[in-house]
């Protein structure tokens, strides 16, 4: 095919089209409801500085393999791990798919809490309630909640389905759009009197804080969770990327783009804790867990902030953006691979929903099996990234680097870094870190740790990681067999195949 | 007013995150095929 004639078919029309859909695949709830608290947690500066350099090596050096990976093959993540690796190790991206088709089904549910707030902010009817009870109706068996998950959950499925050019169109309004409102609240956050109380907590350094394990374990959990290193997003989304695009400075673009409003939205929230509540208080309600931050602690702020009712309106519509816009990227995910086996693209979104719809109910009627889901699901996606970059390791990294990221188009090439980073950096903190974590989970429960019935115990993600794991293994090879044909050949990136140009 | 140690780290988180961003953002806007259809 002519380099003029895949540019008309491959699946994204601009670089900044691409360059859209990369940021709104990984800007999503991380970036505002987790950032702002975790740095200010973890003390601020020292974190800014730490999560700053986990970017550089861990999140972006996973992220360049994913993608170089995805448009090697040209195929979904079961399909990418065979004909890059082998047909045995399929497996290792069955479970990166499946995991991220269940990180969908209850992710969607955060639109459907943060929409309700948005309906009762603009009515007036959440003013005065208490937002815990509040909360709590909403997130626990509100057939409401449901019928909002289900819509948005379409509406994704259709976004997908209408193809990767729609896509492109979606998110070159929404990112912009986001931006746009995170920096009126960031102005607005800045100007409240006091605010610059949160902004000398928000940056300050301290040296005990910058060398703590945990302040650099936290900054690479964020990273992880809010880049996206080993869900095999940027796998996906590369399969439709022109043979030619600059893989190195696209991704490089992303991680810096998702930092650089994760630092907005740090402006728009922690200068306005700080400044209407005193010190103990405010770092009470950082510490209140995601959804207690913002769903009772922000949410009575609001109230009491001048002109918190637009500060509000704005703050729900940007979380529903960003969400939405990382929505639509996860979702393509699980379409790829039954793209892979030969079904229509249309077949493929109505089977994904299907999948999401009854994986993702229970977490839309109770708000502890979201919470399980989501620790269960942060923790396999570890594994995740370690899996591709065993793969990238298995194939040859200097290889990789010089045959496959820099090739003669490029505008930005990748060093020697890159393969100490894949190769010792990345899998290593990510061992480090899952061994952590585990460590973390124990002391919750000393005693039931084991327990695979607790809400977020070690021994709930294990049984379920297991089940993940071993629904891959057992049918191995039957999706190695289905996955399509091969298109790597080991000599350059193969042009996008037909079934993905539909 | 803020601290010395605040603008420092300010200073720090913007150029490495909003710096690099806007750099490389300047460098993808070079190649023809940015805006192109």
């Amino acid at each position: 095919m002519s380099e003029q004639a895949e540019n008309k078919k491959a699946g994204f029309s601009t670089r900044l089209g691409l360059l859209m859909v990369m940021l709104g695949a990984s800007c999503g709830a991380g970036n505002i409801w987790r950032f702002p608290r975790i740095a200010a947690i973890n003390g601020g500066g020292s974190f800014i500085i730490a999560w700053s350099v986990a970017l550089f090596v861990v999140g972006i050096p996973i992220i360049i393999a994913e993608m170089m990976m995805g448009r090697a093959t040209r195929h979904g993540c079961p399909g990418a791990f065979r004909d890059f690796i082998g047909e045995k190790y399929s497996w290792m991206g069955t479970v990166l798919c499946i995991t991220t088709v269940g990180l969908t089904s209850y992710y969607t549910v955060v639109i459907a809490w943060v929409s309700q707030y948005l309906v009762q902010g603009i009515t007036g009817q959440s003013f005065g309630a208490d937002k815990e009870i509040m909360f709590n109706g909403i997130a626990n068996g509100n057939v409401v909640t449901w019928i909002i998950f289900a819509l948005t959950i379409s509406v994704a499925a259709y976004t997908v389905m209408r193809g990767t050019h729609f896509m492109e169109k979606i998110d070159m309004i929404l990112i912009p759009f986001l931006f746009l409102i995170l920096v009126i609240l960031a102005i607005k956050a800045v100007m409240l009197p006091g605010a610059l109380k949160g902004i000398e907590y928000y940056f300050s350094i301290s040296k005990e804080e910058l060398l703590s394990p945990q302040v650099w374990l936290q900054a690479i959990t964020q990273v992880a969770w809010s880049v996206g290193p080993g869900q095999g997003l940027l796998l996906t989304l590369a399969v439709y990327t022109k043979s030619k695009s600059d893989i190195s400075l696209n991704v490089v673009f992303q991680g810096t783009g998702d930092n650089a409003i994760s630092l907005i939205a740090g402006f728009a929230v922690l200068p306005a804790v700080f400044a209407l509540v005193p010190y103990d208080e405010a770092m009470g309600m950082v510490a209140s867990g995601n959804q207690g931050f913002t769903f009772i602690a922000l949410a009575n702020l609001f109230e009491v902030m001048p002109g918190g009712y637009v500060v509000a309106i704005l703050f729900w519509i940007s979380l529903i953006v960003a969400v939405f816009a990382s929505l639509i990227s996860v979702f393509q995910v699980g379409v790829a691979p039954l793209v892979d086996i030969g079904w229509s693209r249309k077949k493929s979104c109505v089977a994904i929903l299907i999948v999401c719809l009854i994986w993702g109910t229970p977490s839309a009627l109770s708000q502890s099996f979201f919470n399980n889901q989501d620790w269960m699901i942060g923790m396999v996606l570890l594994l995740g990234a370690l899996f591709t970059c065993y793969a990238v390791v298995k194939f040859g990294v200097e290889k990789a680097r010089t045959q496959y990221i820099n090739i003669p188009e490029n505008d930005f090439y990748v060093g020697r870094w890159w393969n100490v980073c894949i190769k010792f950096i990345g899998p290593g903190l990510i061992i480090i870190m899952f061994i952590w974590w585990t460590i973390q989970a124990i002391s919750w429960y000393p005693e039931t740790w084991w327990n695979p019935f607790l809400e977020d115990s070690l021994g709930t993600a294990i049984v379920q990681g297991a089940l993940i794991v071993l629904i891959s293994l057992i049918f191995n090879k039957k999706i190695a067999k289905s996955s399509g044909p091969k298109y790597f050949k080991d000599d350059g990136y193969p042009d996008v195949p037909e079934e993905h140009l539909q | 007013m803020l601290s010395s140690n605040a603008i420092i780290g300010m200073i720090i988180a913007l150029v490495l995150n909003w710096g690099s961003f806007i750099l490389i953002s300047i460098r993808a806007m070079k190649n023809n095929e940015f805006f192109e259809d």
